[in-house]
Parts: C-alpha cells; sequence; structure tokens
C-alpha cells in the first residue's frame, strides 16, 4: 500500500464503522414498534374476548354457529367489538376441522399486529364443542 | 507524520459521525420513550377496572339496601353466572340523578386505592334518536310520523323496535325495524277526544340483547311547549320500588306504566307519604331496559314524566379536570350485561 492512500482507506474504514453503527440503530426500531404496541394487544385481547363471552351469554354463539348464519354472527360481532378494530373468525369442530367455509371478517388483517382470541364453547342443544378463533386488529 | 494526521482525521470523522447518529437517533425516540406508560401501569389500571366490575363489593347486596353503608365497591351482580353481569341496582345507584345514588368519594374510599381516581361511563352500545317529521290532523284523529335512526359512533346500526306512546292512560302501541342504513319511519295515530302531552317510547334491540332506548315528548291536541324532564316530579327506582316525589302541591298521579321490550303494564301503588308515592316495578325475565311512565294532573294541566330502569345512560366519578387528574389516565371498554341486556361500560383509571 501507498503510503499516500492509506488515509483514504482510513476515511473508508471510517465510514464503514459509521454504516455499521447506524445498521445497528436501525435493527433496533423493531424493539420501539414492540414497545408501543405492547398495550394494545392487551386491550384487543380483552375486547375479542369480552365480545366472544357476551355473544354465548345465553349460547347464542354456538346457536348461530350450529345454524351456519355466519351473516348473524358477523353482524353482532361488528356491534360487540369497539369501532375501528378489525376482525377474523374461523370456527373449528372437535377434530380442528374449519367449519365456516364463507369468510367472517370485516376487513383486512395483513400487516397489522393482529392478537388472536381462542374461545372454546359448547352448542347447548347437540352438545357440540367448537374452537373458536378471533384474530383483531386495529384498521390503520 | 502524514499516516497520524489521516488516522486522527479518520478518528475524528468516526467519532463525529458516531456521536451524531446518536443523538440523531436519540432526538427521534425520545418522545416514544418519554410517553411510553409503563406496562405495569397500564395493566395495573386495566385489573382495577375489572375488578370494579367483577366484585360485587361488600356488602354484596349494597345497590338495593340505600341505608347500608359502603364498605368496599363492585358492581357485579351478587352470584353472578358470568363475568361482566352488573347489578342493576349498584348500576342505578351510580347516576347522580337518583335519590339513592352515592357520592363519588364513598365510592372512591370504598375502592381503597388512594392516588387512583376514576370514571365509569355506563351507556347503550347504540343510539336511538326520535324526531317528529310532520302531522296530520283529521277530524278525528291526528297522525304523527317520526323519523327513527339507529347509530352507534354515527355507523348505521339495523336494529328492530317496539314503540308505545302513552296519553294520559291510553297506551298505542307500534314496532318498526331500521334498515341497514339505521332509519326507519315510524307513524303514531291519537285519537282527538284525547289530549294533553304525549310520550312515545321506542326500545331498540340488536342481537345479542344489546338494547337500548329512546323517549320523545310531543303535545296532542293541547297548547304551550313540552316541559322538561323533571319538572313535575322526581323519579327514582331502586330495589325494584320506584319512588316518586311529586313537585307541587295539589297534584295526582294517574297512572304508572312499565315499558319493556316485550312488555308493557301498570304498577301498583305500595304506598305514599305527603308528597312522596312508592310503586313496586315487576321484575321481569325481560332483556330489556325499563322505561316507567308516570301521567297524571297538576291542577287541571295534565303532565307526563318518566325514568328508565337501569338509569342509564350515566357517568360517576372524576371528571379528570383537575390539574393532578390529566396524567396518566387509562381508559377501559367492557361489554356488560345488566338484567341480561348488553350495555357498553366504559372505566378511565386516573394515575397519581
Amino acid at each position: 500500500m501507498h503510503r499516500g492512500n492509506s488515509g483514504q482507506i482510513r476515511v473508508l474504514e471510517a465510514l464503514l464503522a459509521t454504516a455499521i453503527i447506524f445498521s445497528a440503530l436501525l435493527l433496533t426500531h423493531p424493539i420501539y414498534v414492540a414497545l408501543a404496541v405492547g398495550g394494545d394487544s392487551e386491550a384487543l385481547y380483552s375486547a375479542g374476548m369480552n365480545a366472544l363471552m357476551v355473544m354465548n351469554r345465553e349460547g347464542q354463539l354456538g346457536q348461530l354457529i350450529a345454524q351456519n348464519n355466519w351473516t348473524g354472527l358477523s353482524k353482532q360481532l361488528s356491534t360487540l367489538l369497539p369501532i375501528g378494530v378489525s376482525y377474523n373468525l374461523t370456527v373449528y369442530d372437535e377434530a380442528m376441522q374449519v367449519v365456516n367455509h364463507s369468510l367472517i371478517a370485516n376487513g383486512d388483517a395483513a400487516g397489522k399486529n393482529v392478537v388472536a382470541v381462542q374461545y372454546v364453547l359448547v352448542e347447548r342443544t347437540d352438545c357440540r364443542f367448537y374452537v373458536v378463533r378471533l384474530q383483531v386488529g386495529y384498521m390503520k | 507524520m502524514e499516516t497520524s494526521v489521516d488516522t486522527m482525521l479518520a478518528c475524528s470523522l468516526m467519532v463525529i459521525l458516531a456521536l451524531s447518529a446518536m443523538a440523531g437517533v436519540l432526538t427521534v425516540v425520545h418522545p416514544y420513550l418519554q410517553d411510553q406508560p409503563s406496562p405495569y401501569d397500564t395493566e395495573m389500571s386495566r385489573k382495577l377496572a375489572e375488578y370494579l366490575l367483577l366484585e360485587t363489593g361488600n356488602p354484596s347486596n349494597w345497590g338495593s339496601q340505600a341505608g347500608v353503608s359502603l364498605v368496599s365497591f363492585g358492581l357485579a351482580k351478587a352470584g353472578y353466572a358470568a363475568p361482566f353481569d352488573l347489578d342493576i341496582d349498584k348500576v342505578t345507584r351510580l347516576n347522580q340523578e337518583n335519590y339513592y345514588s352515592i357520592s363519588y368519594l364513598e365510592a372512591f374510599a370504598a375502592v381503597g386505592a388512594q392516588g387512583k381516581p376514576f370514571r365509569i361511563s355506563v351507556r347503550p352500545v347504540f343510539n336511538v334518536s326520535l324526531s317528529l317529521a310532520s302531522q296530520v290532523s283529521e277530524p278525528t284523529q291526528a297522525i304523527y310520523y317520526f323519523d327513527v335512526s339507529t347509530k352507534r359512533s354515527e355507523l348505521p346500526v339495523a336494529a328492530s323496535l317496539r314503540c308505545y306512546t302513552v296519553l294520559g292512560n291510553d297506551v298505542f302501541n307500534a314496532s318498526a325495524s331500521t334498515s341497514s342504513s339505521g332509519v326507519a319511519s315510524l307513524t303514531v295515530t291519537l285519537p282527538n277526544s284525547l289530549s294533553g302531552t304525549a310520550l312515545l317510547v321506542a326500545i331498540a334491540k340488536v342481537e345479542p340483547n344489546i338494547m337500548s332506548y329512546a323517549v320523545c315528548a310531543f303535545k296532542h291536541n293541547s297548547a304551550g311547549a313540552v316541559q322538561p324532564q323533571g319538572t313535575f316530579a322526581d323519579l327514582s327506582p331502586l330495589n325494584h320500588a320506584l319512588r316518586a316525589e311529586l313537585l307541587y302541591a295539589g297534584m295526582t298521579v294517574t297512572s304508572v306504566k312499565v315499558f319493556s321490550y316485550n312488555y308493557c303494564f301498570n304498577l301498583e301503588k305500595t304506598g305514599e307519604s305527603s308528597n312522596i308515592e312508592y310503586y313496586g316495578i315487576t321484575q321481569l325475565s325481560d332483556a330489556s331496559p325499563m322505561v316507567i311512565s308516570v301521567t297524571g294532573l297538576n291542577g287541571s294541566a295534565s303532565f307526563v314524566e318518566w325514568v328508565a330502569y337501569p338509569q342509564v345512560p350515566l357517568d360517576f366519578g372524576s371528571n379528570f379536570t383537575g390539574q393532578y387528574d390529566v396524567m396518566d389516565a387509562f381508559s377501559f371498554h367492557f361489554m356488560v350485561s345488566i338484567n341480561s341486556a348488553v350495555y357498553e361500560c366504559e372505566v378511565t383509571m386516573g394515575g397519581t
């Protein structure tokens, strides 16, 4: 290496080191995002679970599933969940096979902080078990 | 010598860049970190809010026993079968218009969480509004056309409605449904043989037992303006009894009726002392708010008053406008049931 080029090499080293530091700082960004949405997750889970409990207070949720009344189920969820919350609901039977073959949702949850609420219920007429998985996220 | 200068310049550049990067990132991130509520505070506030709705308080029947002193505060119904099942009388006593209401200071002391002011709001999940659009007078009757709308946060809700029009001792029934756009038209026909202030009561339902109501007073065959609620009598329901305090001497009550989604019937007088009358309210299995109307005469003029049981909507507690209250307030929403009907409850917990 020529002595005249060594200074330029060191400047390049400095730039490389700086790039490494910036990269490290950029990589820490998800931590701040996680901090910001931590409280949201609790609130979303609480809202989702609360809605499902209210819907099934007198067994109506089981009845709607047994009747395949997905429109009614979707309407009730839309009313019970807070404004601005999108959802996607899937119903499974005892064998964990999907029962609802039509979409029960009110928006696209892709790219959002989505919380899944799992709720097990018994349909009271025929004593069938269902697992309801409700995914909720804030609309943005 | 030349290498040393290069090295020093390179090192200086690296340090300056690193420091400026750190300063830049800190400037950007600092507001987020500064305003980030502690997860512990949030969680503690949430648990405390849930505690208010899941505990019965002590004594567990403090809602229906107006004379007892409150040891601990909680709104849950004694022996509840499902979470967030609230006691109709405990909720009613939060309404400051009720004669038996408890004060915020009494509740705050009974909660026992010093430095945690709170506010509780209970209201129907959606709103019903009634407005008189037009009226047609005919020789023997008058026809009133009402616009009905059912909305939740200004978004339309389709609901089923049961409507009752009270005029004197008579009740006229009607039913309607709002469309998916949340509107409906309601027609009320009243005979011209009657006159006075009529009361239109609309009780709306959205499955699963999400209930709301609206009341609209209007004049039929009589002059003058409709008097505001509470002009003639103070009505306070509690423990399935109605306390009606008549505000003017010489007033007489001619009928007391209760309206729910599926039922409508008269209430019987159970007691009387000077200007206060008591009426028993039959316990209903109907998952519905009850609207109680009191009609009577003030001299020769008729009057009508009404009250809802449970007495919602209501706001109870700190208004968070004090200089120490505006910091760190956490608000939590819950769907609760009162008398099997679903309402929305917002609990706001303040911090120190």
